[in-house]
């Protein structure tokens, strides 16, 4: 490998070193920025070497080049493994183009410093920062960029010098044989480097850099950035939860509410299940994110308990503005305990069933909210349908008895078991079982229809997939490359399949079918009449008496549209009469019912039309991801829907959601399931063959077993680099990177409990450590949590955490806790301030300033306007007030202002004189002075002294100017001349003398009135 | 810049990191901030030109250019200074790489005029990069200064200059010689001669006295004659002429050096101009002067300047007539100076190159030498 020593040029630059090292150092940064950002240690040992190597070359102003042969074909395999790459590799394209440029830089590294190569250099490795910067958002990438901004501006100048001082040194003339050496022409710099300029240049230029690069941040308008990079932990509790798209969580230390509890007005610690705030429930889960559940109407409470009520749970929050949404507020402790009073101090409030609570105004920002809420005791049991005198129902009862009872009915719990015997072939679709027939109403009872006594399966095709260019079924995952996404059908296809479970079920079938379901048996109340001819008023008089069969499904669809439109789902119905007809209970007055309250509204309207329609009870299953699969439904999987005659058969009218609480779309990964069922293989085993009334009991030992094996087998952490956001995210937690935080244990735990058929769901909130000292609890945005609920007949919703402990640093690292807290605390600044910073934040900056800026103006005009009216006032009256004393002391403060700035620079103006004499002159500076008393006594004449000009030069100017006799002027220079650089040491008298002689110029210079009228 | 600047606005709102909008920001701030920074260098600069009045042609004048930072705070950097020189100069620029406040610097700046005659400078060019070489400002200064290019000078062949013999000799130095007499020999002491010339050691080793005898040489004139007639007859090629002329320099700075006194005669087109020979220090620059402005003679024949001369101006004197015609060799009236001179010399474009050859970077140029 060569060596070469450096030209002229290089020399001149001092060795090179402040050009080169900066350079080099700046290039090096830039590639250690780089990959770290894409984690790459072969490039990061590489880069680093070369860059060391460079340096040292540089230390010893020599310089390692290799031949250009040798660079440029290393340049072309660089490119044509980066091709390679990028094409047969399936990497990430940016981090491909960034290690090419890696290799270039290296390669650049070992070329022959020209300028050109220099300024590639530059370019290079502001690129790699760039690419550095679309990789990752942390704060140590923020210190990076801004040191590289200075270091490559900094050497961008001395690249600027080097380059013009080169193009000056190496043009030449035609007529001259060599070029000139540049110590000609930077003869100036030649032994001082005008490294306090260039600095002081820097200065201005970074000034004006930053205020560019602020501005650009804060005015430039962005959205969606945030959520690639901050978990949603805390910050949006509404909105779904995203699994494997956080590279990495930052914990906040900002507080989000205040809490205190108390029972019977006796302060409790949160602890066990009350540590836990709720905040959203989460129930479907799909291509890894969960959706919220959606909320029940909303409703408002008392504002207070009765006088004597005891049990009450009160909670005593204090929520920061920060963390509302604008549409609602997170609602703690709600769920797991339903707020029966609640009092929302300065605001209106409605609460829904599962506790959020809405304000109607938006609250004041950078304010607390207060509010109240009590709380029932028992935190662990899902409220009883039976308590408070109401009689509740198991779903799957009220589909196996006999009789479908309404009447009384104020909850639907769900209690029930299997159904037995049914077994289907299903695909990825809806299917519709049913398992009764009800064709007599009566007093809120159906009766089911006596010929149809036995079981009958009934598969029906509800979604079909079509593909571009017409329709195509297909098994899991049909949304995949090619296909589009499921297009709902509300329109029911024709039964498709039949498949027998009984003996002689064609026969039955077929009798039902024939079967007339008249108007007759149906005791239909005539509210419930009226309703339904005032909804089909237009139809009945434009076909008359033949509507039911001219339109009847117009008729169908209007009765359909007002019952989901008016009513809304639900499993408890507190507000029922007894003494009233459950059907117009429900259209009427409660409005809320759950699957056979709206079938059965509809049936009876339709009958009321003449319209032929009947009511059906069977199970709806959901299924996604298997074909071929056999399915044993749940109880939860009880519904009730409408059936209606048409030419071609009886058609399905479904109109009702799920059955069950929660009890919502899940898309298992069959890895996860298989996993869950090996876990739990022997629960399940004696859950299948246990009595019914255990399964609940077993579905929570299941839900246990899956929480240990969690707890015991991955690990808690909050770095997910290595996580792969094309697979599953619950799939890829599992089996390939085995840690995560609370969101990834939750939802490992809530799916695969799915997939074992336990009811479970996702909940987000918070969980605080309550300290027994204090009654009132700091939440912060980093107690952001998530955790399980699991679905027991007995218990209802029951609270488990499968997360496990962090990793502990020790008691013995307090300072290191310290700092890393202190370190997590500055992060999350960064992240929420300035990555987060987005168009929210944009706007209420915006308005932040305008409305301070309004505010200050309003300020200046109003005092300016007191200030006058009081000095008319003054001048007037001679009333002194509080404004004319504002004024006159702003008046002071002004002109003692400006006089200090006065003084400050007068005062630096003659020290920065004598500290120049002291400079030069030394210890003998003193002798000087008469100097400083010659020049005060030019510049009092009016005279300007440049920096440029010698004392003679002076002197010369003085006389022509001034008039002032050369031979005293040249006098004194010859003397300060003799003092400065003559090494002269002068008498007492010659000083004395030479004051003389300034003192004489100064009676001179004085203008007297006499030579101003002569001028004149 | 402006490709790396949209480079990074592109990835900016692709990707939405606030890191890359600052990094915009920070660019275009950059690009602002480079402009502004130079344009307040710039405008701090009092800039004067020093140039020499004469130069030859073909030759490299130095000029200096005074830079003067008028700000008591900030330096200005890099500063280049440039002349926006007519057709026919080629121009070095002069660098600066620091100028301290309030400081002044002298910076060299370098041309070379490819043509003869007067030039006018106008227009001085004062820009910089500073700080970051993205944005290049520049402002232009009027300094009006002129240039007398003279003809390029060269090297002659043959002692086209001789010197004539010694024309006389005395023991006593001559008044006027000014330290010129060289010693010629020793004789025998003659009566009138001053006995402060004996030469006592010869004497002392000779039986009678001795003095020294010194030469007096006369002082050399040489006259070139020109002919400048320019008409449709005249074949003559502006290459040609030009060669001439340089010769003509050539021979004049060659003369003026060796202590000629050169008289010259040529007409311009205002009429004919005759320089008589002297010995006064602005005589060369008159010379080359007149050679630098000649051109444009269509009146005036080498006929008229000859009988515009005396004959006894060129008693005991060289005489070179240069004439782009050949058939110079025997204009009417040359041959009664032919007499009177020491020697004359016709050369024309085809026996140029006996005298002559041309100088290329401060070499002879070999083809034309042979």
């Amino acid at each position: 490998m060569p060596v070469r020593s450096f030209s002229q040029v290089d020399i001149l630059l001092s060795e090179r070193a402040r050009l080169e090292r900066p350079l080099v150092l700046m290039v090096c940064l830039s590639i250690v920025t780089f990959t770290l950002c894409t984690e790459n240690m072969f490039f990061l040992l590489a880069a680093g070497a070369v860059c060391v190597i460079r340096l040292v070359a540089v230390n010893r102003n020599k310089e390692l080049y290799v031949r250009r042969a040798w660079i440029n074909f290393a340049v072309l395999l660089a490119t044509a493994l980066t091709v390679f790459e990028l094409f047969g590799a399936s990497s990430n394209p940016l981090a491909t183009l960034g290690n090419y440029i890696v290799l270039i830089v290296m390669c650049k590294l070992f070329e022959r410093s020209i300028n050109r190569d220099l300024v590639w250099l530059v370019v290079l490795s502001l690129l790699l920062m760039v690419a550095a910067a679309m990789f990752n958002a942390s704060i140590m990438l923020g210190v990076a960029m801004v040191v590289y901004l200075l270091g490559i501006s900094y050497t961008a100048a001395v690249l600027t010098l080097k380059t013009g001082l080169d193009r000056a040194a190496k043009l030449h003339l035609s007529s001259e044989s060599a070029p000139m050496s540049p110590h000609v022409v930077a003869w100036n710099v030649r032994r001082q480097w005008p490294h306090k300029s260039i600095r002081r240049c820097m200065v201005s230029l970074l000034v004006i850099m930053a205020m560019g690069g602020v501005l650009a941040f804060l005015v430039t308008p962005r959205t969606g950035f945030t959520s690639q990079w901050i978990s949603n932990n805390g910050n949006s509790m509404s909105s779904p939860i995203r699994l494997g798209r956080n590279k990495y969580v930052r914990l906040s230390n900002e507080v989000v509410m205040r809490v205190s509890l108390d029972i019977d007005g006796k302060p409790i610690v949160p602890s066990g299940h009350l540590s836990y705030l709720r905040a959203n429930i989460y129930t479907r889960y799909r291509k890894s994110e969960w959706q919220p559940r959606s909320e029940s109407p909303e409703r408002r409470l008392s504002s207070n308990p009765p006088e004597g009520a005891t049990g009450l749970v009160r909670q005593h929050m204090y929520l920061s503005a920060k963390t509302w949404n604008g549409s609602g507020v997170m609602q703690p402790l709600a769920t797991i305990w339903p707020v029966q009073y609640l009092d929302v101090k300065g605001a209106e409030a409605t609460v829904t069933d599962s506790g959020v609570i809405r304000l109607t105004d938006k609250p004041p920002r950078g304010e607390w909210l207060e509010y109240v809420a009590w709380s029932q005791e028992n935190p662990q049991v899902h409220p009883s349908p039976d308590k408070e005198g109401l009689r509740g129902k198991s779903a799957m009862d009220l589909l196996t008895s006999p009789r479908l009872v309404l009447k009384g009915v104020s909850a639907i719990t769900a209690v029930g078991d299997h159904i037995d015997g049914i077994k289907a072939p299903m695909t990825h679709t809806t299917s519709y079982i049913p398992l009764k027939l009800f064709d007599r109403y009566s007093n809120g009872e159906w009766v089911e229809v006596d010929q149809f006594k036995d079981k009958v399966v009934t598969v029906s095709r509800r979604h079909s997939y079509r593909r571009r260019g017409g329709y195509r079924s297909r098994g899991s995952a049909p949304w995949r490359r090619g296909y589009r996404r499921p297009r709902e059908r509300w329109s029911m296809e024709p039964f498709m399949e039949l498949l027998p479970v009984g003996p002689n079920y064609l026969a039955m079938w077929m009798g039902v079918e024939d079967r007339a379901f008249g108007m007759a048996s149906c005791e239909i109340p005539p509210a419930v009449s009226a309703l339904a001819g005032r909804l089909c008023a237009d139809l009945l008089a434009m076909h008359g008496p033949q509507a039911s069969v001219r339109a009847p499904e117009a008729m169908m669809r209007r009765l359909q549209r007002h019952v989901m439109r008016s009513c809304q789902y639900g499993f408890e119905f507190p507000g029922v009469c007894e003494d009233r007809d459950p059907v117009e209970d429900f259209l009427f007055s409660s409005k809320t019912g759950c699957s056979e309250h709206y079938a059965s509204a509809i049936v009876l309207m339709a009958k009321s039309l003449g319209i032929d329609v009947r009511l059906v009870g069977g199970v709806r299953i959901h299924q996604f991801g298997h074909t071929q699969r056999v399915i044993a439904p749940r109880d939860y999987h009880a519904l009730a829907w409408v059936e209606m005659r048409t030419p071609t058969g009886w058609r399905i009218v479904d109109i009702s959601p799920p059955r069950i609480p929660d009890a919502e779309i899940v898309e298992v990964s069959p890895l996860v399931e298989e996993l869950a069922e090996t876990w739990c293989e022997d629960l399940l085993v004696v859950r299948d063959n246990a009595n019914p009334s255990l399964r609940g009991k077993y579905n929570l030992a299941i839900a246990s077993r899956l929480k240990n094996k969690l707890q015991s087998e991955y690990t808690y952490s909050l770095d997910l680099s290595n996580s792969d956001s094309t697979r599953d995210a619950i799939e890829d937690f599992l089996f390939s990177m085995k840690r995560g935080h609370c969101e990834y244990f939750a939802s490992a735990m809530a799916v695969m409990c799915r997939a074992l058929d336990v009811p479970a769901r996702l909940v987000a909130g918070y969980r605080i450590d309550g300290i027994p000292s204090q009654t009132d609890h700091l939440v912060r945005q980093r107690d952001a949590h998530a955790w399980v609920e699991v679905y027991s007949p007995q218990r209802g919703w029951v609270m488990m955490d499968p997360t496990p402990a962090g990793e502990d640093t020790g008691e013995s690292l307090v300072w290191y806790r310290s700092i890393a807290g202190w370190w997590e605390q500055l992060q999350s600044v960064w992240y929420t301030r300035v990555v987060g910073y987005d168009e929210d934040a944009r706007r209420a900056l915006g308005q932040f300033v305008s409305s301070r800026i309004r505010l200050v103006w309003n300020w200046l005009v109003g005092e300016t306007r007191d200030m006058w009216r009081g000095l008319v006032n003054l001048i007037a009256s001679g009333e002194v007030d509080q404004a004319v004393i504002r004024l006159s002391v702003l008046l002071a403060v002004v002109g003692g202002g400006l006089e200090i700035l006065v003084l400050i620079r007068l005062y630096h103006r003659i020290k920065g004189r004598d500290m120049y004499l002291h400079k030069v002159m030394g210890k003998r500076w003193r002798q000087a002075k008469f100097l400083l008393r010659f020049l005060k006594l030019l510049e009092r004449r009016g005279m300007i002294l440049n920096q440029h000009q010698t004392l003679g030069q002076i002197a010369h100017c003085a006389a022509d100017e001034l008039g002032l006799p050369e031979d005293k002027l040249r006098q004194i220079v010859d003397f300060y001349y003799r003092l400065r650089w003559g090494g002269y040491i002068p008498q007492h008298e010659q000083l004395v003398q030479i004051e003389a002689v300034v003192e004489s110029l100064s009676r001179h210079a004085s203008p007297s009135p006499d030579d101003d009228s002569k001028g004149r | 810049m402006l490709a790396i600047g949209v480079l990074v606005c592109l990835a900016a709102i692709n990707t939405k990191a606030a890191l890359l909008f600052a990094l915009f920001g920070c660019l275009i701030a950059a690009v602002q901030a480079s402009a502004i920074i130079a344009r307040r260098m710039i405008a701090s600069v009092e800039l004067s030109r020093e140039m020499p009045s004469r130069a030859w042609q073909h030759q490299t004048v130095y000029v200096g250019y005074t830079l003067r930072n008028t700000r008591n705070r900030g330096a200005c950097l890099g500063l280049t200074v440039e002349e926006i020189a007519p057709e026919g100069i080629e121009c070095a620029p002069g660098y600066c790489v620091h100028l301290p406040a309030g400081a002044v610097f002298r910076s060299g700046g370098r041309f070379s005029a490819h043509k003869r005659g007067r030039i006018r400078l106008q227009r001085i060019k004062l820009s910089t990069l500073f700080p970051l070489g993205l944005i290049g400002v520049y402002t232009n200064l009027d300094q009006s200064s002129e240039l007398v290019v003279w003809p390029a000078r060269g090297g002659l062949r043959n002692n086209i200059l001789q010197h004539g013999a010694v024309h006389t000799s005395r023991s006593a130095p001559s008044q006027a010689s000014g330290g010129e007499d060289e010693f010629f020999g020793l004789r025998d002491y003659r009566s009138e001669d001053c006995p402060r010339w004996i030469h006592w050691r010869r004497s002392a080793a000779k039986a009678n006295l001795v003095v020294r005898e010194l030469a007096h040489p006369l002082p050399e004139t040489l006259w070139i004659i020109i002919d400048t007639f320019e008409d449709d007859s005249t074949v003559v090629s502006d290459a040609q002429m030009d060669r001439l002329l340089r010769f003509a320099a050539t021979l004049v700075d060659t003369a003026v050096s060796r202590s000629f006194l050169v008289g010259m005669a040529l007409a311009l087109p205002t009429g004919v101009s005759i320089h008589a020979p002297s010995n006064q220090r602005d005589q060369r620059r008159k010379l080359l002067d007149t050679l630098a402005d000649i051109g444009g003679n269509i009146r005036y024949r080498l006929e008229l300047t000859l009988r515009e001369l005396d004959c006894h101006a060129l008693e005991d004197s060289q005489v070179v007539v240069i004439s782009a015609n050949s058939s110079v060799m025997a204009p009417a009236g040359a041959g009664r100076f032919s007499q009177s001179c020491r020697s004359i010399v016709f050369v024309h474009p085809g026996n140029c190159d006996q005298f002559f050859y041309d100088v290329v970077d401060n070499r002879p140029e070999e083809d034309s030498c042979l």
